[in-house]
């Protein structure tokens, strides 16, 4: 019967003396209504939320990093070049952008609206398209390709605008979290507030604690939030590719060994997330980026997975080929000679040659990177007066490039609640109004997303011949019911 | 109940000695007068609430439904709010306000452990909350302590062990008087909306919410939460002190006041939460105000 605030009272009537006779000497703690911890492109674009609207104008609000985000802010924008790590933005997260006034502030010459996906399957050989806003004027497309970098700076100027205007928010950059201490952990602290310990001595104080800092999130750890979720063996391998024309398709092949996406950028530009299992990702990585290529179209165009496989058996641990054999030469013979019927193979052509891709003729030297895919998920998305947004909420698999979306998402809503909190003059760190309300609007959609996107890599992995039939008819189907795909567009499961 | 008393004196003596830290918080505390010399406080139900008081901030404890209540009710007096002080304003600028009670003086009578106080405090208002109730006065003043922004001043708010009439002697007056789940535990309550009406100043508004006296009313709110659910504690509420809208009305016109709004308010069981509800719903007139509702006035 005893209840939460019972015992925080208790605590109060024994630490409220000396907090009174600490309470001068104790000026290296700054109070803050919403302290967010990690300046990323969510916790950034969080911050430009609260920052610019009205609602938020008497709201205390800092901004906590251990990096140094001048460094984004400086950044320069190279004209004959793409960076390898971009984000495809949904519509919906585009409209929110724009909002808060990010979307002005970000190089639109170096963003790729798109509408048309292209999607093969290299076993199931269907071909399935989305074309679902053809002629959009720029602002209403169902998906852009921006590079993060790009977005980050966008959302760190829409940050000194604000501040411009009248100083809102508190930034504290190149600064690491030492600890965080709740409750009964420190003496001083009478209510639930975190106490955010920095490495430069001082001290915050904060109503609310969002952790932005990825999937290692320190304020997780100290929230003592559990994460569960897999590795799956695979590795992400991330390139900036060069077309020999102009493109504005994504396209995506799901091979056996993992999906291979090409998502385009202006002028001919793509970049590429090719999934792998690890030991053909240590095949690979070694290859010269004239190799790469080469076996980046093969992979695109070969319609029989043995042939791929031979292909991967040419290389050798040091990335050169045995024989010196020219993977180019290899696959356009076996492209030319495949029994297997397929609708888009080279020799009948792509059934339809507007759905083909572009041939790749380049990699921008040194834009290719590899890394670990990952699953994780946290048992939940807050503690007493915490709540934690994007990755270091979850990560997925960036099958369906969706993970800075959920993390998006994660902001608009986390940003709809408190503004109503405030509206309605409810603390803005209460657990019952605030917190429990975010978990579950989000954890259940992204627990569910999580898993679509964890099933679909199964489902495409599998070599099981039930499974590609039915994928392949799946596929063919879904190209029967524009509506569905519609949807899919919308919701950027592709 | 004792302990409870013991409680609230231990922590508030030792508040009082450092009245250095924030005295606008503690000032008044000590003077008080005898809260029976006031016709329209129910020393029964008093008392009622005092065993109850340590509950106040338990979101799921007796006082659960003022929880899930408390942002339904704060909507509708920002609502009735705009109509008053910002007529001109769109609704969605309005919305975007987050002090629209900025520079007015509130009081909230029947406090409680301060729910109400502390929301309209956040909004900006000056806010005065009183109750008869000794140790709700200390829960609410040891909440507000919990939070840096009342210490601090940031917002305004302040606790008094008082009463409705009073405050009326003081001759104190108000923009904005709320009073909810009150006037169904009070003894006599012509004289308490008298006093409500003295405590609002010229162009004030008055806010109240009670218990329809219906079937509805009797059922929803006394025999489903006290005697099936359990949620609320037997004898909460006693029907026969239950008012109608009509009522209220009446003695508020007699005392310079014009009811200006009267809005249901609905329980939605699965979210917990609360829905505003218009009086008219469909072609039946008044059926949204057969249980719960809020009463807005204007003095005029």
């Amino acid at each position: 019967m005893i209840s939460r605030f019972q015992i925080s009272l208790f605590r109060a009537r024994n630490t409220f003396s000396r907090q009174l006779a600490s309470y001068s000497s104790t000026t290296n703690i700054k109070n803050y209504d919403i302290t967010v911890v990690g300046g990323g492109i969510a916790g950034s674009s969080l911050v430009c939320a609260l920052g610019s609207s009205a609602l938020f104008r008497n709201t205390k609000i800092a901004l906590v990093d251990s990096g140094s985000l001048t460094k984004i802010s400086n950044w320069d924008p190279p004209t004959d070049s793409f960076s390898n790590r971009t984000v495809q933005i949904t519509s919906a997260n585009q409209s929110f952008l724009s909002d808060i006034g990010v979307w002005d502030n970000v190089y639109k010459e170096r963003v790729q609206p798109y509408s048309k996906v292209v999607l093969t399957d290299m076993l199931g050989g269907e071909i399935l398209h989305f074309n679902t806003n053809p002629g959009a004027e720029f602002g209403k497309f169902p998906a852009y390709l921006v590079e993060n970098v790009n977005l980050h700076q966008g959302c760190l100027k829409t940050i000194s605008e604000i501040n411009k205007k009248e100083k809102r928010i508190d930034i504290v950059e190149g600064i690491k979290v030492d600890s965080i201490k709740q409750g009964s952990q420190e003496a001083d602290n009478f209510s639930d507030y975190p106490i955010i310990n920095l490495s430069d001595g001082t001290a915050i104080k904060t109503r609310l604690l969002i952790g932005s800092d990825g999937m290692n999130s320190i304020v997780k750890k100290f929230a003592n939030i559990d994460t569960y979720g897999h590795d799956y063996n695979q590795f992400g391998s991330v390139a900036n590719l060069c077309f020999d024309r102009v493109n504005e398709t994504a396209y995506q092949r799901f091979l056996p060994t993992g999906p291979i996406v090409i998502l385009p950028l202006p002028n001919g530009f793509a970049n590429l997330v090719w999934s792998m299992d690890t030991d053909v990702y240590n095949k690979t990585k070694n290859l010269s980026d004239e190799n790469f290529v080469k076996l980046v179209n093969a992979a695109l165009r070969l319609t029989s997975f043995s042939d791929f496989e031979y292909l991967l058996s040419l290389i050798l641990p040091d990335g050169s080929l045995k024989n010196n054999i020219d993977i180019l030469e290899e696959s356009e013979w076996r492209i030319r000679n495949s029994t297997e019927s397929s609708g888009f193979n080279e020799s009948k052509g792509y059934s339809n040659p507007e759905l083909s891709p572009p041939k790749i003729i380049q990699i921008t030297k040194g834009s290719r990177q590899g890394f670990p895919l990952k699953l994780r998920n946290s048992d939940k998305y807050y503690s007493d007066r915490i709540a934690l947004v994007g990755d270091a909420a979850h990560t997925m698999h960036p099958l369906a490039g969706q993970g800075l979306n959920a993390g998006l998402t994660d902001v608009i809503t986390l940003v709809e609640i408190l503004g109503n909190a405030v509206r309605l003059g409810i603390d803005i760190g209460s657990t019952e109004n605030v917190l429990a309300e975010y978990n579950n609007k989000r954890y259940l959609s992204n627990t569910a997303f999580q898993g679509g996107v964890d099933k679909l890599w199964h489902i495409f992995r599998s070599k099981n011949p039930i499974i590609t039939t039915a994928r392949g008819f799946g596929m063919k189907t879904l190209n029967q019911f524009p509506i569905i795909k519609e949807f899919m567009v919308k919701n950027a499961m592709f | 109940m004792i302990k409870n008393t013991t409680f609230s004196k231990i922590f508030l003596s030792n508040t009082k000695n450092k009245t250095c830290y924030q005295p606008a918080l503690l000032r008044s505390f000590s003077d008080q007068k005898d809260p029976k010399s006031y016709s329209s406080i129910n020393h029964e139900e008093v008392l009622k609430f005092s065993e109850n008081s340590q509950s106040w901030w338990d979101p799921k404890g007796p006082f659960m439904p003022l929880h899930s209540m408390n942002p339904s009710r704060v909507e509708y007096i920002r609502n009735i709010w705009k109509n008053l002080k910002y007529k001109t304003l769109s609704d969605q600028d309005y919305n975007k306000n987050p002090a629209p009670f900025s520079g007015s003086k509130i009081v909230d009578v029947g406090c409680g452990g301060g729910l109400l106080s502390e929301s309209l405090s956040r909004l900006g208002g000056q806010v005065l909350g009183v109750d008869a109730s000794p140790e709700n006065i200390g829960i609410a003043r040891a909440h507000m302590l919990l939070d840096p922004s009342f210490v601090d001043g940031v917002f305004s708010l302040d606790y008094i062990e008082s009463t409705a009439e009073k405050l009326v002697e003081e001759k104190k007056t108000f923009d904005l008087v709320t009073s909810v789940e009150v006037i169904e535990h009070v003894e006599n309550y012509h004289e308490f909306l008298k006093s409500l009406a003295d405590l609002t100043s010229p162009g004030g508004l008055l806010v109240m919410s009670t218990i329809n006296r219906t079937i509805l009313g009797r059922l929803l709110c006394v025999a489903i939460p006290e005697y099936l659910l359990n949620v609320v504690p037997r004898g909460t509420h006693d029907y026969e002190k239950f008012v109608k809208p009509e009522e209220i009305s009446r003695v508020l016109e007699q005392v310079g006041l014009k009811v200006v709004d009267v809005t249901g308010i609905w329980y939605k069981p699965i979210s917990n939460t609360w829905k505003l509800q218009h009086r008219n719903v469909g072609p039946f007139s008044d059926a949204g105000i057969q249980s719960n509702y809020l009463i807005s006035a204007v003095k005029l």
